[in-house]
C-alpha cells in the first residue's frame, strides 16, 4: 500500500517552531471572526504596512555566484530563492541561510562534477543506483570565494553543465531594512518582476455556519487510560478536531467567500452532499489572503501582532499556511518529495476562552499536514 | 535570527505539550476539473456544469467502471467553482475513484466529457494547496 499522509495535531505547544522553519510559503491565510476583525484591524495596521516584496526571474546557476550577487545577497544578505520545476523529476536549486541545494536527476549528477549524496527519496530503497541526489554547499563559508578550489568547482559545473536558467522566485529578508524607492542594480540586470505581497485579499461571508470551536464536553487529546471509555473520550476529541480542520479549508476555497455547504441558508440535497457543520452557529468571518513568496519570519510578526491584539479580547482566529509543493525540503533542512501529493503546510487555531473567568486564553491548536514523503516528524 | 515568542507569558499552569497523528483518517478529498471536447463557450446555458450534472456524470462514471458496486460509493459535492468540483468520499474508496475518473470519456449533449484531477488528498486543507503556487511562477 502506498505511504499516505499525515496530519499531526499538537496542543500546548509554542506555534514558533512550525513557523520560523518552514521556509518555503506561496500563501497565507487568516480567518477570523468579522467583530473581532473590526476590533484587532487597527492593531495590525503597522505589522501589514510594511511593504513586502518577492521577485522572479530567469537566470542560471552562474548567476548567484557573480561578484554582485554573491556578496550583497549570500555573503553579507540573507535571501531565498527557490527554483521552478517538480521536485521528482527536474533538478530542483533552493538557496536559504547561504546554503544552495541541488536535488538532482542521476543523469546530471554523473556528469555535473559535484559532490553529494543519494537523495532522500525519489529513490528506491535499498537501490545501488539512486535516481536523484542531494548536493549542499554553504556558500557563506570563507573558503568560498573565488580563487579557492571548491569555488570554481562549482562556478565550473555552473560554466559547463548545469548552465541552463532557470525560473527563479526570490525574496531578500532583509528588505525591510533597505529603503524602497532605491532599486537593486543586481536585480534590474536580471530583469527581476517584483510581487507586492503585503496587501491581502480581503474577502467577508457573512453567512457562516460556525462550529464549536471548544472540545465537546469530557473529550481529550491523549491519555485517560485504556479503558473503553477513555478510547470514547479520545475519538471525541479527534473527529472535533478534524471537523474543525476540514471547516477552515472550507471557509478558504472559494474565490469570493466560503463554500456554499457552511453557508447559512444551504439547503442542498443529502443525495448531493451529507456535509454538517457540526453544531454550527450563524456568524459572519472575514479571510485575509497573501500569495507571493512569503518569508517566515514575517508570518511570524502577523500571527505576533494578532495575537497582541486580541489579548483581553474573546474571539477566536485562524492562520493557514501552504508550503510550496514541490520545495525538495519543508521545515528546516528536513527533506521532502511529491510523490503522492507534496502537500506541507499548517494551520494554527488560537481557541476562545473556556470556562466562565476565561483561564485558559491563548492556547492554540496546531495543524501539520504532511504528504508521503517528508522527514519532519 | 531568533524571534521573541509568540505565545504570550501563561499566567496559569502550563500544561505539558500532546501531539497526535492522523494517518489513516474517515474521509478523502478531491478537486476535479470537467473537460468537454469540442469545449463549452462562455456563453452557452450548459456552461458550467451544475451540480445535478456533477452528480449524474459521476454516477455514470463510476457505474460504467464498477457497477453496482461504484454507484454506491458515496460522495459529498462540497464546492463548484466554474467547471471545477470539490468532493468528499470515503478514504477507502478513493483508490477506485481515482482510477474510474482518470480513464473515463462519456457523452454530453454530443460532446465528449471527461475528468482531470487537480488534486487528491486525505485532507481538504493539503488539497486546497496544491495548485494555487502555478500563478506565481508564470
Amino acid at each position: 500500500m502506498a505511504p499516505s499522509s499525515r496530519l499531526h495535531i499538537t496542543l500546548n505547544k509554542s506555534p514558533d517552531k512550525t513557523i520560523q522553519t518552514h521556509t518555503y510559503n506561496h500563501r497565507v491565510d487568516l480567518v477570523l471572526p468579522t467583530d473581532l476583525y473590526t476590533l484587532i484591524s487597527a492593531g495590525l495596521g503597522p505589522a501589514l504596512a510594511q511593504p513586502l516584496r518577492c521577485w522572479r526571474f530567469r537566470a542560471p546557476l552562474s548567476a548567484l555566484l557573480e561578484t554582485g550577487f554573491l556578496n550583497k545577497y549570500i555573503k553579507s544578505g540573507d535571501v531565498i530563492m527557490l527554483s521552478q520545476g517538480r521536485v521528482d523529476a527536474d533538478n530542483i536549486y533552493t538557496l536559504t541561510s547561504g546554503i544552495l541545494r541541488l536535488s538532482l536527476r542521476h543523469e546530471t549528477y554523473e556528469t555535473a562534477g559535484l559532490v553529494g549524496k543519494p537523495a532522500r527519496f525519489g529513490n528506491t530503497a535499498g537501490s545501488k543506483r539512486p535516481r536523484r541526489y542531494l548536493v549542499e554547499h554553504n556558500l557563506r563559508d570563507p573558503s568560498m570565494s573565488p580563487g579557492k578550489k571548491n569555488f570554481d568547482r562549482l562556478v565550473w559545473s555552473f560554466a559547463n553543465v548545469l548552465k541552463d536558467p532557470v525560473t527563479w522566485l526570490f525574496c531578500d529578508l532583509n528588505q525591510a531594512k533597505m529603503p524602497e524607492t532605491v532599486s537593486c542594480p543586481v536585480l534590474s540586470a536580471l530583469s527581476a518582476l517584483p510581487r507586492d505581497m503585503q496587501m491581502p485579499v480581503v474577502v467577508a461571508t457573512t453567512d457562516v455556519l460556525v462550529p464549536g470551536l471548544v472540545a465537546p464536553e469530557g473529550s481529550r487529546i491523549a491519555g485517560g487510560g485504556k479503558s473503553e471509555k477513555a478510547e470514547f473520550h479520545r475519538e471525541m476529541w479527534r473527529e472535533w478536531a478534524l471537523g474543525v480542520y476540514e471547516w477552515l479549508a472550507m471557509v478558504q476555497l472559494g474565490a469570493t467567500g466560503a463554500a456554499d455547504r457552511v453557508r447559512v441558508r444551504d439547503t442542498v440535497d443529502p443525495l448531493l452532499s451529507t456535509y454538517e457543520v457540526e453544531d454550527g452557529v450563524a456568524g459572519s468571518v472575514m479571510r485575509l489572503t497573501w500569495r507571493g513568496m512569503v518569508p517566515a519570519t514575517w508570518i511570524g510578526r502577523l500571527w505576533r501582532a494578532v495575537n497582541a491584539s486580541m489579548d483581553g479580547k474573546d474571539g477566536w482566529a485562524a492562520i493557514t499556511v501552504h508550503g510550496f509543493e514541490n520545495s525538495p525540503i519543508s521545515w528546516g533542512a528536513n527533506a521532502h518529495g511529491s510523490l503522492n501529493g507534496g502537500e506541507n503546510g499548517y494551520t494554527i487555531l488560537r481557541l476562545p476562552r473556556e470556562g466562565a473567568a476565561g483561564e485558559k486564553s491563548g492556547r492554540c491548536i496546531i495543524y501539520e499536514v504532511l504528504g508521503s514523503q517528508d522527514e519532519y516528524s | 535570527m531568533e524571534e521573541p515568542s509568540v505565545t504570550p507569558p501563561k499566567t496559569q499552569k502550563a500544561e505539558p505539550p500532546v501531539q497526535i497523528t492522523i494517518k489513516n483518517p474517515e474521509w478523502g478529498y478531491a478537486r476535479l476539473k470537467m473537460i468537454y471536447d469540442p469545449p463549452y463557450t462562455a456563453e452557452s446555458p450548459s456552461y458550467p456544469p451544475d451540480i445535478l450534472t456533477w452528480r449524474a456524470t459521476l454516477t455514470m462514471c463510476l457505474t460504467q467502471f464498477f457497477g453496482l458496486m461504484g454507484s454506491a460509493i458515496h460522495i459529498d459535492i462540497l464546492y463548484l467553482e466554474n467547471d471545477e468540483a470539490w468532493l468528499r468520499l470515503p478514504k477507502n474508496d478513493t483508490t477506485m475513484f481515482a482510477a474510474a475518473v482518470s480513464g473515463y470519456v462519456g457523452i454530453i449533449e454530443g460532446k465528449n466529457v471527461g475528468f482531470k484531477t487537480l488534486g487528491m488528498g486525505d485532507f481538504l486543507m493539503g488539497v486546497l494547496g496544491k495548485g494555487e503556487e502555478d500563478a506565481l511562477w508564470a
